[in-house]
């Protein structure tokens, strides 16, 4: 056996601990809140920003029906970009765009090809994320935002369930 | 009688002013949002990357306290990204505390990540309560550090089974390492069990 087994287990002075102090006068309550108010400060620019993001998904997904490159990397970047924008849409309160890109995320996840009805989809998604954005549609919970989810929870079940 | 007078307020909160933290985040946007999010929680000093490269370039993570990374991350991926800081050892910023946020609800990403040598996870999406939870628990429950021939990086073991009937190989062992005191001492785990 060449294998070495040694380990050594290391304890270390808590470095963090000693720049840090409890403050006199701000409860973690108020911190919370200040942070709060901080990012909605920058998510004021949301829907601006996340055109860019939904035009870039929009080159990736035009993409895809290029007989001539690999449709791997654009599927990996489209998947990158939709849950960029998952992540942004619950930190800027964007609940729907947020749900939308998280079904376009599992729809793409570890895919590495998709043929033409997939393809479709995966434009619906986009589209889907650009009416939210033009509408600025925040809340999931409308008849509206559950009939956008709906319909395409419905398509991807059928074009994954082989019907 | 000595009377002690402490004006902290109840639930009183960390002055993080002093952590220098450095971010990595491919996207823009949530870039410049966690930035807001750690200044609202007190924190000056921000390194904030794009690129996981150029992060990893001494000039830019030497000195940090704490790594806030993402998931996803490019050039290179989180997980090579984690393995470079815990290679650096015995360098200071080998022990930097990573906290790494994840969007993955894969089990065996999360296992890669930790593998890698991540300290704490937040979940995302990530809010502000989340986030200074997390930095808490990393002041707070620092993890002593494993260095052995596969890994080097926090103890991954984040608590003890009670219903664990298997060997404890670390059970006769020797305590801990205490640097602080200058001292080394080497466990073979071979002997141990």
């Amino acid at each position: 056996m060449g294998q070495n087994k040694s380990s050594i287990i290391i304890n270390r002075d808590n470095v963090l601990a000693g720049k840090v102090e409890k403050l006199k006068t701000c409860s973690v309550d108020d911190l919370i809140e200040r942070s709060k108010s901080m990012v909605k400060e920058e998510a004021a620019g949301f829907v601006d920003w996340v055109g860019e993001d939904i035009d870039a998904l929009k080159l990736l997904a035009g993409k895809l029906a290029d007989g001539d490159t690999p449709q791997a990397p654009h599927i990996a970047g489209i998947f990158r970009g939709a849950c960029g924008i998952r992540n942004q849409g619950t930190v800027c309160d964007y609940p729907l765009m947020t749900k939308v890109a998280d079904l376009l995320c599992n729809f793409v996840d570890r895919v590495e090809h998709l043929g033409a009805g997939e393809i479709r989809l995966v434009d619906a998604y986009i589209d889907t994320l650009q009416t939210i954005m033009a509408s600025r549609i925040k809340t999931d919970s409308t008849e509206l935002a559950q009939t956008f989810v709906a319909n395409l929870e419905t398509a991807a079940a059928k074009l994954r369930g082989g019907e | 009688m000595m009377v002690i007078t402490d004006f902290t307020v109840p639930g009183a909160a960390y002055d993080l002013g002093k952590l220098w933290f450095l971010v990595v985040n491919e996207n823009p946007h949530m870039l410049r949002l966690l930035e807001s999010m750690l200044r609202g929680l007190g924190v000056t000093r921000i390194s904030a990357m794009r690129d996981a490269e150029a992060a990893l370039v001494p000039e830019n993570i030497g000195g940090v306290d704490i790594v806030l990374s993402d998931w996803m991350l490019a050039p290179i991926s989180s997980e090579e990204f984690v393995r470079r800081i815990r290679a650096r050892k015995p360098d200071q910023i080998s022990f930097v505390p990573i906290i790494q946020m994840s969007g993955s609800t894969r089990i065996s990403d999360v296992e890669r990540l930790r593998d890698a040598g991540v300290t704490e996870f937040i979940g995302l999406p990530v809010s502000p309560k989340l986030l200074y939870e997390r930095i808490v628990y990393a002041i707070e429950h620092p993890r002593p550090f494993i260095d052995a021939p596969a890994y080097f990086g926090p103890d991954r073991r984040r608590k003890t089974r009670k219903t664990y009937s298997g060997k404890d190989r670390r059970l006769n062992l020797p305590d801990p390492v205490d640097l602080s005191g200058g001292k080394t001492l080497t466990h073979d785990l071979a002997k141990a069990g």
